[in-house]
């Protein structure tokens, strides 16, 4: 849980995200209750408190007085988009300054994809 | 999860909190407050003063000077703060003859918020035998008893010190989950004094470390991580990356250097940083606590 | 699956705690095996008992009372138990958040009770004792006070404040190690020591020795018997508390 840079709540909503993206926690669906994200990941449960509630305030999720959180409409969508941006930042530029590193030319990145491409 | 009372006072407030045996300063002028319902992590070396604090916290002994307030109230000889406390500690005495039971149901008698249930929950899943006579428990067994009376008394103030003397790892396993558990569930003011800080660090919300008698950490536990980064790489790039924040810890090997730096990097940064060949990594609280007690340095809250 | 939204109370219930229901816990505590309180002290009577009445079952010794001494087995057991309460008992209810005042007058109470019932087991069968003879045997155990005196009463009390002394005596030296160590209770016996040195050797000089065996002759009964243990009582219990409310475990 702790190898990253990042604050335990921000890897918790991370997670969270991750479901919703890959769909097994449905919109409109009910997300785990702070308690049972503690007492999964074995964290405070203020941490996990606050990563839902990150994603409360981003619109991600919703809550539902005395029943528990739930997954917006169109959540899987915005959280799409936003981690395509996110995908520049941590995968595409890596690569191209690793290739620059081993001298590799950006059409050679581009002629390496096309190939991969044909045996998909 | 909880709704805190809006104002919330202070459990514990310590201001200026001296104490001397004979001509050794166990604790040097140490002030802090515990809010409510909080995890916090008592950390720092050995004799660094945390046990010392714990005991004139709990009324086990008096300070030499300075103000001490728990529960609104002071805690030596003050019946109605004390039996809002529990506090496990490593060396915790019982009485020989009596038996496991014995123990519990007087721990029953004592302590207010006593949870039965819980407790014979606790006993089956740590696998401690009722019927077995204190004198004939190993030093485990007598840590998992002190840790099952701390769990099930639910004090509204509950503090560890040290209490895995001779807990394997998954019996210390067993007691992190099942105290979040039950903090989850009846949250209460945990303070947790301890040493094997890796293994508790996702557990507390906030963390005090104690050095030298002298309180040098007393931060939020997020907060405090983020404050802080090891960056490994060619030495003048990371040099040049330290530059005009605090240095914890340096080591080189020929011309690559690691450094544990206060400062943090945004996202660009750190692509460029990477460019350049240097990682940042976070620093663990592990790692955060050794560097600031061996160099004694202090990050101010 | 719910979540569960819970208030919680950060200042403790406003009600005063009882201070007696918790003396009350603490005495529970010290009798929480009580099995153990009883069983003891009856076993070691029983047995000596046995063994006692079957040496003088066997040897005739015409008619003359022999006294055997083992009643002072209880006087071990009370000052054994009293002594490991504050070696034990104390440190454990301290840790469970109990203050010294608590204690101290739990385990006084306790010791008030135990001394009067263990006094009142052990006159009553001396009664008895008396009425069968010696338990036909002509031995004599339980018979001690009615060496030094024939009022019933006064017997029971003697029985009671000599038990009551035991068990200060107990608890101060306890209360005395747990707040000095070993090198405190030392200090304490040797100063007891050397003050009832002190006093033989002025007493010797003086010449007072027929002075003190006439008073302890010519009094009225009551106050070698009863009043005498129960000042050694009240002295031991001062010092005591003097040691233990400061006391760190």
């Amino acid at each position: 849980m702790n190898d990253d840079g990042r604050p335990l709540f921000q890897q918790i909503a991370e997670l969270v995200e991750n479901s919703i993206i890959d769909g097994s926690l449905p919109e409109d669906g009910q997300v785990p209750s702070t308690n049972e994200l503690a007492a999964f990941h074995r964290i405070n449960p203020a941490t996990a408190a606050k990563g839902l509630g990150q994603l409360v305030a981003e619109g991600i999720l919703y809550k539902k007085r005395g029943i528990g959180m739930f997954v917006t409409e169109g959540a899987r969508d915005a959280l799409r988009f936003r981690r395509r941006e996110h995908f520049v930042r941590q995968y595409i530029e890596p690569l191209i300054a690793e290739a620059d590193k081993l001298g590799m030319s950006i059409t050679e990145l581009k002629s390496m994809l096309d190939n991969r491409e044909e045996s998909r | 999860m909880t709704v805190t009372a809006i104002d919330a006072e202070p459990i514990v407030s310590v201001r200026g909190l001296s104490k001397r045996f004979g001509d050794v300063t166990a604790l040097d002028d140490v002030s802090l407050t515990i809010e409510p319902d909080k995890i916090y992590g008592l950390l720092g070396r050995n004799g660094a003063g945390k046990t010392t604090l714990m005991q004139i916290l709990t009324g086990q002994d008096t300070q030499t000077s300075g103000d001490v307030t728990v529960l609104g109230g002071t805690p030596f000889e003050n019946a109605r703060v004390l039996r809002n406390i529990c506090f496990i500690k490593e060396s915790q005495t019982y009485v020989d003859d009596l038996r496991v039971k014995h123990v519990l149901a007087a721990a029953g008698h004592l302590m207010p918020g006593w949870d039965r249930e819980f407790a014979d929950r606790l006993l089956d899943d740590f696998q401690l035998p009722l019927c077995r006579k204190v004198k004939k428990l190993s030093r485990g067994m007598k840590s998992t008893l002190g840790v099952i009376i701390g769990l099930a008394a639910r004090a509204p103030l509950t503090l560890f010190d040290e209490p895995y003397l001779g807990l394997d790892a998954v019996a210390r396993h067993l007691f992190y989950d099942r105290l979040l558990a039950d903090y989850a569930e009846h949250p209460r003011t945990i303070v947790l004094s301890t040493h094997l800080i890796d293994e508790v660090s996702n557990l507390l919300e906030h963390v005090i470390v104690v050095d030298g008698g002298r309180i040098i950490v007393d931060d939020d536990a997020d907060a405090l991580r983020r404050r802080a980064v090891v960056a490994t790489g060619p030495a003048e790039t990371v040099d040049a990356f330290a530059a005009g924040a605090r240095v914890l810890h340096r080591e080189s090997l020929g011309s690559q250097a690691r450094t544990t730096v206060e400062r943090t990097a945004t996202e660009p940064e750190r692509a460029l940083l990477r460019a350049a060949g240097v990682e940042l990594e976070p620093v663990s609280l592990q790692d955060l606590v050794i560097a600031t007690t061996t160099g004694a340095r202090e990050i101010t809250a | 699956m719910t979540t569960q939204t819970a208030t919680t109370t950060m200042t403790p219930p406003r009600t005063e705690p009882g201070s007696d229901s918790r003396i009350g816990a603490v005495l529970r505590v010290h009798t929480v095996a009580w099995p153990l309180l009883i069983a003891w002290p009856v076993a070691i009577l029983a047995s000596s008992f046995l063994i006692s009445y079957t040496i003088y079952f066997l040897v005739d010794n015409d008619q003359e009372e022999g006294f055997t001494g083992s009643v002072f087995s209880v006087y071990g057991f009370v000052l054994a138990f009293y002594l490991q309460a504050m070696a034990q008992t104390f440190p454990f209810t301290l840790g469970m958040s109990v203050t010294r005042r608590e204690f101290f007058s739990a385990t006084a109470l306790l010791a008030l009770a135990q001394s009067a019932v263990f006094a009142a087991a052990l006159y009553l069968l001396s009664v008895v004792e008396a009425a069968t003879d010696g338990w036909g045997v002509w031995m004599r155990m339980f018979g001690l006070a009615d060496y030094l005196t024939d009022n019933p009463l006064l017997q029971f009390l003697t029985i009671f404040s000599t038990l009551l002394l035991t068990t200060a005596i107990a608890i101060a030296a306890g209360a005395i190690y747990q707040r000095w160590r070993a090198t405190g209770l030392l200090a304490a016996g040797v100063g007891v020591l050397g003050l009832g040195g002190i006093a033989a050797i002025v007493i010797t000089w003086a010449r007072w020795w027929p002075a003190v065996g006439d008073w302890f002759a010519d009094s009225p009964r009551a106050l070698p018997l009863v009043a005498l243990p129960l000042t050694g009582t009240a002295i031991a219990i001062a010092v005591a508390w003097l040691a233990l409310r400061r006391a760190t475990p």
